[in-house]
């Protein structure tokens, strides 16, 4: 371990600081054709992304495929570069960042991925995936052997099962793994892509609350990444809804759930089926129209004009700005209005 | 002990020929057992249930509970080493044992079946439309005109834009819930009695999904056909199905109409699934049930009740352990496989979650 003289670490949690400042942050992959190989287009994936995360929070990013919230997620770890913006974890910058600098600096943030099945080597003992983090920051040592048996505690899993292979457990045990490992290095922040989207329902409930119970144990913050808008309403503090590379509206869960004032927001949220079935049917349900639009060449204006209802010529030329207009939050809209849809 | 899985309706009169009053579709003792390396798998393990004309019957069940292989059964999609015993009776008529050549004309026109995975279920190399087409042709004798025209008008029907030009696409043009829409309109070509919809809208982003169900829903007044609808969201079940039917470990845990299911559960699966569910409606900090433990080995299964390993609620040792219970009726077309299901106290989610246990490791 040389590598603390180039940064200092990461300063201990202290005051109000936020965990992560995300401001403007921007991917686009570009698309290249021909001999040369030149950039013809570009995907504009993410479009300007901002949040804040404290320490204990939790904020979740929603929406459908290809709106860009993994990509926020690998972003903010830079386990992608970003074309443009800013990504401050306690006050330091992890965009600039490069090689050792930056693996310093990801020792106290940390990725849960989706698949369980993808994401632990089948090679190696649970023992070996757990302690691997710990191996690469040069942290095992003599107390290393025990700090796997504590994670695995930790996690909900039996210690003595540390020798055995990822293939000898089911989903949810995996899953436990992957969060096991990624506490190796005692992190203040935990991304946490789709962790329970491959689960099956009775299981998914112990692996939340599992996520739950560590966050009121060790103060984490989580960047909790779904599709599912129920899991987000159980888990997240925050929640920030995202459609084709935007925000488009942002705000505490209850007050987004129960009064939700972006169309596309209405929309997805009335869309989520409720098991109740007397509740269910007499709800009014939103069909939008048609499907989301190609990122390559993403409509001018507001993004959900496309597809939304309440569309005008003002949302053609004029991007809504993403602000307060009375709901309390944010909402990225030209005609945002709260309505009740859950 | 009579026979008290099935809604009591006229007892089956073999007359296909007048106007068919009982069950379309009656399964009988169904097993679907699967020889392997290990022993045998005993995917779907004696279930007995009837899809009634004009109703939605929803099957749920977690991974490994048998509702796939169910419905695979039914239209003998099988592979020929799958064991099969039981009945599986069509508007009266007896479908297990027969050949292909005699199955091949009840497919999609009597009964149609709806994939889960659109992409992998359509032709790549073929445009939607010959693949609708084709469709028809197997069971009719149609000039191609009309059989474009008839297309065209299915595509409308399941909402896709600009039916005439779509027509011609080839499947990788669709994006996911067109295709999803697509193979809708495959299935209900040629007007089946039943389609069964294999989670139909896994796949599919919720906003998507809920167009996709409302094509179902709208097909279903157009046709009045039965719909089989296979999925492990009990969201989209409480909102679509009259009647359910919750599978555990390849049986039927519990059966009955949407309102008894999720008001008044009487196996304690079902009563689990439903508290470990995460509500859009909910309240943050709700602490989620946990059904302790994992899904069992189906070749291997839990003596007794198969699910008693994992109940809060089992008395072991006894009747739970060393007693298969079989499933009964506990009110009124409402039946349950539990020994206790009339002892289990009013549901009350809150309850539930409040006795969460948190021992923790062996999901």
């Amino acid at each position: 371990m040389t590598d603390t003289s180039v940064v200092p670490a990461p300063s201990p949690p202290s005051g109000d600081e936020p965990v992560l400042v995300v401001k403007d942050l921007v991917k686009e992959f570009p698309i290249r054709a021909g001999l040369l190989q030149r950039q013809v287009a570009s995907v504009s994936a993410v479009a300007g992304v901002s949040f804040t995360v404290d320490r204990g929070e939790t904020i979740g990013i929603v929406g459908e495929s290809g709106c860009g919230k993994s990509t926020t997620a690998r972003l903010v770890l830079k386990l992608i570069p970003a074309t443009s913006g800013s990504v401050r974890f306690r006050g330091q910058e992890v965009l600039g960042r490069r090689g050792r600098d930056l693996r310093h600096l990801r020792q106290r943030m940390q990725i849960v991925f989706q698949d369980p099945y993808a994401s632990l080597n089948p090679r190696m003992t649970v023992q070996g995936i757990v302690s691997e983090p710990m191996r690469i920051h040069g942290t095992y040592g003599a107390r290393g052997p025990d700090r796997v048996k504590e994670l695995m505690t930790l996690v909900g899993l039996k210690a003595e099962h540390a020798n055995r292979y990822p293939h000898e457990f089911s989903g949810g045990q995996r899953q436990r793994i992957g969060v096991a490992r990624a506490l190796s290095l005692d992190p203040e922040l935990l991304v946490l892509d789709e962790p329970v989207s491959a689960l099956d329902v009775s299981i998914q409930a112990g692996v939340v609350n599992l996520l739950e119970d560590l966050q009121d144990e060790l103060g984490l913050a989580y960047v909790f990444i779904a599709h599912d808008l129920s899991v987000v309403r159980h888990i997240a503090d925050v929640c920030a809804v995202m459609y084709l590379g935007k925000i488009v509206e942002i705000g505490p869960v209850e007050e987004l759930y129960e009064r939700p004032s972006h169309p596309y927001t209405q929309a997805l949220l009335s869309a989520v089926p409720v098991p109740d079935p007397r509740k269910e049917r007499a709800r009014r349900r939103i069909v939008l129209e048609g499907d989301v639009p190609s990122p390559i060449n993403p409509p001018s204006g507001c993004r959900f004009r496309t597809r939304c209802w309440k569309a005008q010529d003002i949302c053609a030329t004029e991007e809504p700005p993403l602000v307060d207009h009375g709901q309390g939050h944010p909402s990225a809209c030209h005609f945002a209005e709260a309505v009740e849809v859950v | 002990m009579p026979d008290l899985r099935t809604i009591d309706l006229e007892p089956a009169a073999g007359d296909p020929g007048g106007e068919w009053r009982g069950p379309i579709l009656e399964v009988r003792d169904l097993t679907v057992h699967f020889p392997s390396d290990d022993g045998l798998v005993k995917a779907v393990d004696g279930i007995t249930f009837d899809v009634l004309p004009n109703e939605t019957l929803g099957i749920v069940g977690e991974s490994g509970s048998g509702k796939s292989v169910t419905s695979m059964a039914i239209l003998g999609l099988l592979p020929k080493t799958a064991l099969i015993t039981g009945s599986v009776k069509f508007r009266g008529r007896e479908l297990l044992g027969l050949r292909e050549n005699e199955l091949q004309p009840l497919r999609g026109q009597s009964i149609a079946m709806v994939f889960q995975d659109a992409l992998a279920a359509l032709n790549p190399v073929f445009t939607v439309g010959a693949q609708i087409a084709e469709a028809i042709k197997v069971h009719h004798e149609v000039n191609s005109k009309d059989l474009r025209e008839r297309g065209v008008e299915l595509l409308n029907i399941v909402g896709i834009p600009n039916p005439s030009e779509r027509f011609d696409n080839y499947p990788h043009e669709f994006s996911g819930g067109m295709r999803q829409r697509a193979m809708i309109a495959m299935s209900i070509a040629n007007e089946p009695d039943v389609l069964i919809a294999d989670e139909p809208t896994t796949a599919l982003d919720v906003t998507i999904q809920a167009q996709v169900l409302e094509v179902l829903e709208r097909i279903q007044d157009r046709t009045s056909s039965s719909i089989l609808l296979i999925t492990h969201d009990l969201g989209v079940v409480a909102g679509t199905a009259d009647r359910v039917m919750v599978m555990y470990a390849g049986r039927e845990a519990e059966v009955g109409t949407v309102e008894d299911i999720f008001y008044n559960p009487r196996h304690p699966y079902t009563r689990g699934l439903l508290a470990s569910l995460p509500r859009v409606d909910g309240r943050r900090g709700d602490r989620l049930h946990r059904i302790v433990g994992q899904p069992p080995s189906l070749i291997v299964l839990p003596t007794g009740c198969a699910f008693h390993p994992r109940c809060n609620d089992a008395r072991v040792p006894g009747p739970c352990n060393d007693q298969r219970p079989e499933l009964h009726l506990v009110e009124d077309a409402h039946s349950s496989a539990c020994h206790y299901a009339e002892d289990l106290p009013a549901l009350s989610t809150t309850d539930l979650a409040a006795d969460a246990e948190e021992t923790a490791s062996d999901d």
